[in-house]
């Protein structure tokens, strides 16, 4: 090889490098990111990874909710909804999603689960 | 500096080899590896709470953001034509001269009528947007005051009868004129519930956006609505759960595209007294919540509500079509969703029984339940008038 033939070698690898990063190498992670749990409010966005045990209370519209993630899974403990029945048990799989609407919490997962993901949950 | 001929030809096929390498190690097609890409970083991601539910887009396209912004402004537009609560807004003031006058309204509110009364129509009056008298009686409409909740019970039997025999609760009441372009409640009194297709509209509206900026992927869930554009970033099918309408868990799933999806379940609205659940999905007839199913779930091809309605609103669709088979029960129910093609759907029985269309029972559609033995029939057996068959048959 002539050192030309090299530099085109490496200008086509360039331009290949960024499709295979994308496909297998880090920036896969941003397609394919591990499981996040997601809490929005009007005003935030809380993203906690799972596997960390852990309360979160944050100020819906109308007073606070309390989230609790334990493992894989997560749900709303606490929040002024007029009715528990809304927005209590868990959820586990990314795509799925909780909510207290009157309060105006959401409680969501995103990510990646082990083909366990869903891209929404008709309810 | 100019290539020699020997050095092209060297350079070509370096290319080739790089772009077959690259074939071979990329998992899909290069419109998956594309997808990948405008997913990494075209992909718009956003959601609000708009007439008193959430709306959760999701696009992918390189004009995603502008795409979602113009998305949610139409959301926010449609919201404020039919929010009753809002004065001034088209079904406000229909309700205000119910029985009195007609009242001018935005085109888009003509169509949202003539659908609805499409919708009551073929559904024998089952979905009916002037139902809100009743949901008033029941006191569903107070669902941000604690203290109906606290002691939540149901109206008393000859309230609910004289309701009824008022005549408010009556879709052939309401009168659209579309030259003058205004809708009339006749009745003094009447007052509307158009949540349940209204919802859906607003997600076909915004869906249109998203295609006129042309994104090329897109999933918008409207509080368990939920429709699909094209198939996902990374060319694959969408994978969308179905609710357990009596746990926390999924009852199954679908794998498809371009699809709009709708369910009604007993357990969003609701209240116990009694040892009873009473629901929100009211018969406009009996004036009682329907009793026979705990779930209905309806999937229509977008391209299939097209055939049904010139202007699409899959969403709208199957909104309206899950509410009025719900009411309908199971028999009626599925018979109806049975007549309309490219529509499917799995009816789940306040006793836990699973009914599928002939789609999810023949696997035309894939359907991924989690527990198959539940599905005691479906469309395909209902000429077989075996009832062992019926017990311990199914797909």
């Amino acid at each position: 090889m002539r050192k030309g033939d090299i530099v085109i070698t490496v200008f086509v690898l360039t331009l290949i490098l960024p499709l295979f990063l994308v496909s297998h190498g880090p920036f896969a992670g941003l397609v394919s990111a591990e499981k996040v749990f997601v809490i929005e409010t009007d005003t935030d966005a809380i993203r906690i990874e799972s596997g960390v045990d852990q309360q979160v209370t944050v100020m819906g519209a109308n007073g606070p909710a309390v989230i609790e993630v334990s493992g894989h899974r997560a749900r709303i403990v606490e929040s002024l909804c007029p009715h528990e029945a809304w927005h209590q048990g868990w959820i586990s799989r990314p795509g799925e999603i909780k909510a207290c609407l009157p309060n105006r919490v959401i409680l969501k997962i995103e990510g990646s689960d082990n083909g366990l993901n869903l891209d929404g949950v008709t309810h | 500096m100019a290539l020699s001929k020997r050095r092209l030809g060297t350079t070509s096929i370096i290319i080739a080899l790089a772009l077959v390498a690259s074939a071979m190690f990329f998992p899909g097609s290069y419109r998956a590896v594309q997808g990948r890409i405008e997913h990494a970083f075209f992909r718009t991601t956003e959601t609000q709470f708009v007439a008193g539910t959430y709306f959760h887009i999701s696009a992918t396209g390189f004009r995603s953001q502008a795409a979602v912004d113009a998305a949610f402004a139409e959301i926010n537009r449609l919201n404020e034509l039919w929010d009753d609560a809002l004065p001034g807004s088209d079904v406000n003031r229909l309700e205000q001269q119910a029985g009195s006058a007609p009242v001018r309204v935005a085109p888009e509110t003509i169509i949202l009528f003539k659908a609805a009364k499409g919708l009551s129509d073929v559904t024998g009056g089952a979905f009916d947007i002037t139902v809100g008298p009743l949901v008033s009686l029941w006191r569903f409409d107070h669902e941000e005051d604690h203290s109906v909740w606290e002691d939540h019970s149901p109206p008393d039997q000859n309230g609910i009868a004289d309701l009824l025999a008022s005549g408010v609760v009556d879709y052939r009441q309401v009168v659209i004129d579309e030259e003058a372009r205004t809708v009339f409640l006749t009745q003094e009194g009447m007052s509307l519930a158009v949540g349940g297709i209204a919802k859906g509209m607003m997600v076909d509206a915004a869906m249109d956006i998203l295609e006129e900026f042309g994104v090329g992927s897109a999933i918008i869930d409207a509080g368990g609505d939920i429709a699909i554009l094209g198939t996902k970033p990374d060319a694959g099918s969408w994978r969308l759960g179905i609710r357990h309408p009596r746990n926390d868990g999924i009852l199954g799933v679908i794998e498809s595209n371009g699809v709009a999806i709708a369910t009604s379940g007993d357990y969003e609205r609701h209240f116990s007294h009694q040892g009873q659940r009473y629901h929100h999905l009211l018969d406009p007839v009996s004036g009682q919540p329907a009793a026979e199913l705990a779930q209905v779930t309806i999937y229509i091809e977008r391209e299939t509500a097209l055939s049904f309605w010139p202007e699409g609103w899959p969403t709208a669709l199957a909104d309206a079509l899950a509410t009025g088979a719900f009411i309908m029960g199971p028999d009626g129910g599925m018979e109806l969703t049975q007549s309309i093609a490219g529509v499917e759907a799995v009816f789940v029985t306040t006793d836990g029984a699973v009914f599928l269309s002939e789609g999810f029972e023949n696997g035309t559609v894939p359907l991924t339940l989690e527990d198959p033995s539940a599905v005691v029939g479906g469309w395909l057996g209902r000429d077989t008038g075996d009832d062992d068959n019926q017990e311990e048959g199914g797909p």
